[in-house]
């Protein structure tokens, strides 16, 4: 199960970087930081290295979010990925 | 806390800082991650993971990466928050880079192909084999290398060539991807490499980005600019384009322009700047000349003067120029009205959109003049600065020269004094050195594909670290005709079985990135350096060594070359004064070898000053510019060349171009006209064709697309075609068609209003899925001077599958 570590732009205006704080606050996959000004640390926890990225993909969709940027990956457990089967 | 809670903790860690710094530009000390980033190169953590540095293997901008090392094996990545490059940010490929060591098809012994198939072989017999190639035709052999081979290795592969075998026959992939930066880089200043670096992109007003994506090719150095403009800060990027692409987006202006035409664009600037007084007269005046070409084109021209020049450019108006490029008057003005500016800072950025142009170099001096010119040179943000694609064109190919016609440290083969700097270093015999350079990449593969009675002179070819049965251009003419010509032997080192390897006659297994210890040199003069930290799979050996190896068997078998003239061996490795045979590999890791052919090449980099550091330097830097000089018993590094403000070589003059083609320390404004391509759409081929990458892939995919990630993102290549392109043709989004060109035809799903948006009449198809190979299509066309080939625009036409 990889583990990332991403930070999210949010969006300048106060209410959209509310409401998206609080919908990223909802997903499980996700543990959030502290913020600094609209940059949101963030871990995420995935099944495998390919969910972990759709989930970046997904992340960078949500309203209110301006970007997603990856800054740490640790994929030890994603085995079977390794050998490039989808790890479940 | 469990291992689990650790890592978490770990990356909310690197990620509260990485937020830190992106929010206020800033290095918060308190902050930062624990194992990653504690401050050293190498680190472990209480989880067991060693960390150490490496940049990431993939493109030409430097990111460097803290790799996880756990049982032998890469357990983990992160950005290198010490890393002035990316400041602990990677791109998708970035934090996937470690998956590239791990697909299931690793190369792991020797191969031989015997009645058609590759069979294995041991490592003996293979260096045998190479050996008794070159020992049989020592003229016929060539060495085919790239802009990954770290810095060792091709210094390693360029001394077998021109000091051991001296027959000159080297030329790296680079050729393909960066050549006309070099002869532009050259012919404006009498020496390569951007004076500027990557701190313009932090102090500039406007970034102009000329035919370049670097929001997918260099999202790294992008989303530096982005970022700056998130904080609040008045950044103008301007696109000038011909597709909208990802990078558009973040554009205030999209300025689309028609193949080809980016040299009237060009001229159109400077035709405005002469015209309006808008140029810089008194920075023209102290540090500039005039050049016009001459027939045939060289890098010295002939001197014109500054009335010649305007009344060259008079032609270009903008009224003229928005007929050659269908760029609009009013935004040329725009464009001239900007660099006229002298309160602004103006950068512009390029890569393969300028220099795989059959006018690379003319448009390369074209973009230098208009800085040069408006006197948007020399201060931080105000830089002409190409990028380029591989981790180490500029460290490996353009720094140790590994060209036809190239030495280590800029010095040429052709040029007398140069042979002679290169001998005495080499400690060779006067004359050893050929000053007939090599063939160039097109020429050396054209030759290989000819017979030998009809003038085919290369019979054996020994590729490491590239692919070029896909990243050649018309690939049916250039690569393939040689498989069925029993006379030549083609020799393959890779990590995995690409295309190249599986048409290869001897296929030998390598190690890669942190399988071996390694040097690169980035886009900005950046020298890299890493140590191994984790043993290549079964059999698979560094390169280096390869060439080491076959070199000593050369030397056994008595080939000449393989002695200095005092009669040692011309890879002498030593540790505490005895040499060690290092060509048996057991033996190779007893002693830094990298170090040690660093520490001789070092010797090169002087002439041009390219300084280096001492190897130890680079051991406890994230990288260092050069010229790196020594002061008060610290290493400097440069961050803005030919500038007094901070180039030690440059202290006559504010600005001093101490490498002057006309030898006065001046740089070189050129006029080039605007010229068609060689092939432009017609009836029977109605199309643009442009050629590219995309985010998710690194050349031709041979490492990403075996990156499940990667691979399920953008699993396959496409054809970008317009709405209306595709409603004329009666074809669907996703539909398969055949594209053709007079050379070759590919079937390929058609992409409407995909990622990137051709306007009417062009396609755009990457070049990254080795099954869909666009490089049979493409046109082998090439500039006159780089000989770097044209990508970016054939004609084709499109059929619908199952059409006559």
């Amino acid at each position: 199960m990889p583990i990332s570590g991403l930070v999210i732009t949010l969006h300048e205006d106060p209410d959209a970087r509310a409401a998206a704080m609080a919908r990223l606050a909802e997903d499980p996959r996700l543990t959030l930081g502290r913020p600094v000004a609209e940059r949101l640390p963030v871990v995420a926890e995935s099944r495998s290295a390919g969910e972990g990225a759709a989930l970046v993909e997904e992340l960078g969709q949500h309203a209110g979010v301006v970007r997603v940027d990856v800054v740490s990956i640790d994929f030890e457990d994603d085995g079977d990925e390794l050998d490039g089967e989808e790890a479940v | 806390m469990d291992r689990r809670e650790f890592l978490k903790a770990g990356a909310m860690a690197a990620a509260t800082a990485a937020a830190y710094r992106l929010a206020t530009g800033e290095h918060d000390a308190a902050l930062g991650a624990p194992a990653p980033a504690a401050g050293a190169a190498t680190a472990t953590g209480n989880d067991g993971i060693r960390w150490d540095k490496a940049p990431c293997r993939f493109c030409g901008t430097g990111c460097h990466v803290q790799v996880g090392v756990r049982g032998g094996k890469v357990v983990a990545i992160a950005g290198d928050e010490k890393a002035e490059v990316n400041k602990g940010l990677l791109c998708v490929k970035g934090y996937h880079v470690a998956l590239a060591l791990y697909g299931k098809d690793r190369l792991t012994r020797p191969l031989l192909r015997k009645n058609g198939k590759l069979e294995p072989i041991s490592w003996e017999q293979a260096i045998e084999i190479v050996a008794d190639r070159i020992m049989q035709n020592p003229a016929g052999f060539a060495f085919y290398g790239s802009g990954q081979w770290t810095i060792p290795e091709g210094y390693a592969a360029q001394k077998l060539i021109k000091a051991g075998i001296a027959n000159n026959q080297i030329d790296p992939n680079a050729r393909l991807c960066m050549a006309s930066a070099v002869t532009g880089f050259l012919s404006t200043y009498g020496v390569d490499e951007p004076a500027g670096c990557y701190d313009d992109l932090d102090a500039c007003n406007v970034l102009l980005m000329w035919g370049n994506n670097p929001a997918e090719m260099h999202p790294v150095l992008f989303s530096r600019v982005v970022d700056r403009r998130s904080r609040g800060e008045d950044v103008l990027l301007i696109d000038l384009t011909t597709r909208r692409t990802r990078t558009s987006g973040f554009c205030q202006h999209t300025l689309i322009f028609k193949p080809n035409s980016d040299l009237a664009i060009a001229n159109g600037i400077a035709h405005l700047l002469v015209e309006r007084g808008g140029y810089d007269k008194a920075f023209v005046e102290a540090y500039c000349n005039f050049r016009q070409r001459t027939e045939p084109p060289t890098l010295d021209g002939k001197a014109m003067s500054f009335a010649e020049y305007r009344q060259a450019l008079a032609e270009y108006t903008p009224e003229r120029v928005e007929e050659i490029s269908g760029v609009a008057a009013k935004d040329i003005r725009m464009l001239a009205e900007l660099f006229a500016r002298r309160d602004l800072r103006i950068t512009s950025l390029w890569c393969m959109g300028m220099n795989q142009h059959t006018r690379g170099t003319a448009i390369n001096d074209l973009v230098h003049g208009v800085h040069l010119l408006s006197g948007h040179f020399g201060r931080p943000g105000d830089a002409p600065t190409s990028l380029t694609g591989q981790p180490s064109a500029c460290g490996t190919v353009r720094e140790v020269g590994t060209l036809a016609h190239g030495l280590p440290g800029g010095l040429l083969v052709a040029k007398e004094e140069h042979r002679k700097e290169a001998e005495a270093i080499w400690n060779l015999p006067p004359g050893r050195i050929n000053a007939k350079p090599g063939h160039h990449t097109v020429e050396m593969w054209k030759r290989f594909s000819t017979p030998k009675d009809k003038g085919g002179d290369i019979d054996t070819i020994w590729v490491q670290v590239t692919n070029p049965a896909r990243s050649l251009p018309n690939a049916d003419a250039l690569f393939y005709p040689s498989r069925k010509l029993p006379e030549k032997f083609l020799i393959v080192s890779d990590v995995y079985p690409t295309a190249t390897a599986m048409a290869a006659d001897l296929v030998l297994p390598s190690a890669m990135w942190v399988e071996k210890n390694g040097m690169f040199g980035n886009s900005e003069r950046r020298t890299q350096q890493w140590f191994k930290q984790v043993a290549p799979p079964g059999e698979a050996r560094d390169d280096c060594w390869q060439t080491i190896a076959v070199a000593r068997r050369l030397h056994d078998k008595g080939h000449p070359g393989m002695k200095d003239k005092d009669g040692d061996f011309l890879f002498r490795i030593v540790k505490d004064g005895k040499e060690v045979p290092v060509w048996q590999w057991p033996r190779y890791y007893d002693v830094n070898v990298d170090e040690q052919l660093f520490e001789e090449y070092r010797k090169f980099t002087r002439f041009k000053h390219k300084d280096l550091a001492p190897y130890g330097e680079y051991v406890k830097a994230r990288g260092l510019r050069w010229p790196v000089v020594e002061k008060d018993g610290a290493w400097r590094e440069t961050r803005f060349r030919f500038a007094k403000f901070d180039d030690p070589y440059a202290q006559k003059a504010e600005i001093q171009f101490y490498h002057s083609v006309t030898k006065d320390d001046r740089a070189l404004i050129w006029f080039h006209p605007y010229e068609p391509p060689p092939e432009t759409p017609d009836a029977e081929y109605p199309f643009w064709l442009c050629t590219g990458r995309v985010l998710e892939h690194w050349h031709t995919g041979t490492m990403t697309m075996r990156i499940p990630p990667l691979m399920k993102a953008m699993p396959q290549a496409y054809v970008e075609m317009h709405r209306d392109d595709a409603k004329a043709l009666g074809v669907r989004d996703g539909e398969v068609v055949a594209v053709e060109s007079r050379r070759g035809r590919l079937e390929l799903p058609v992409w409407i209003d995909g990622r990137g948006q051709p306007p009417k009449g062009t396609l755009f198809v990457p070049f990254f899925d080795e099954s869909l190979p666009i490089n049979l299509v493409t046109l082998e066309a090439h500039d006159p001077l780089s000989k770097q080939p044209d990508y970016k625009k054939c004609a084709v036409r499109v059929r619908r599958k199952g059409a006559a």
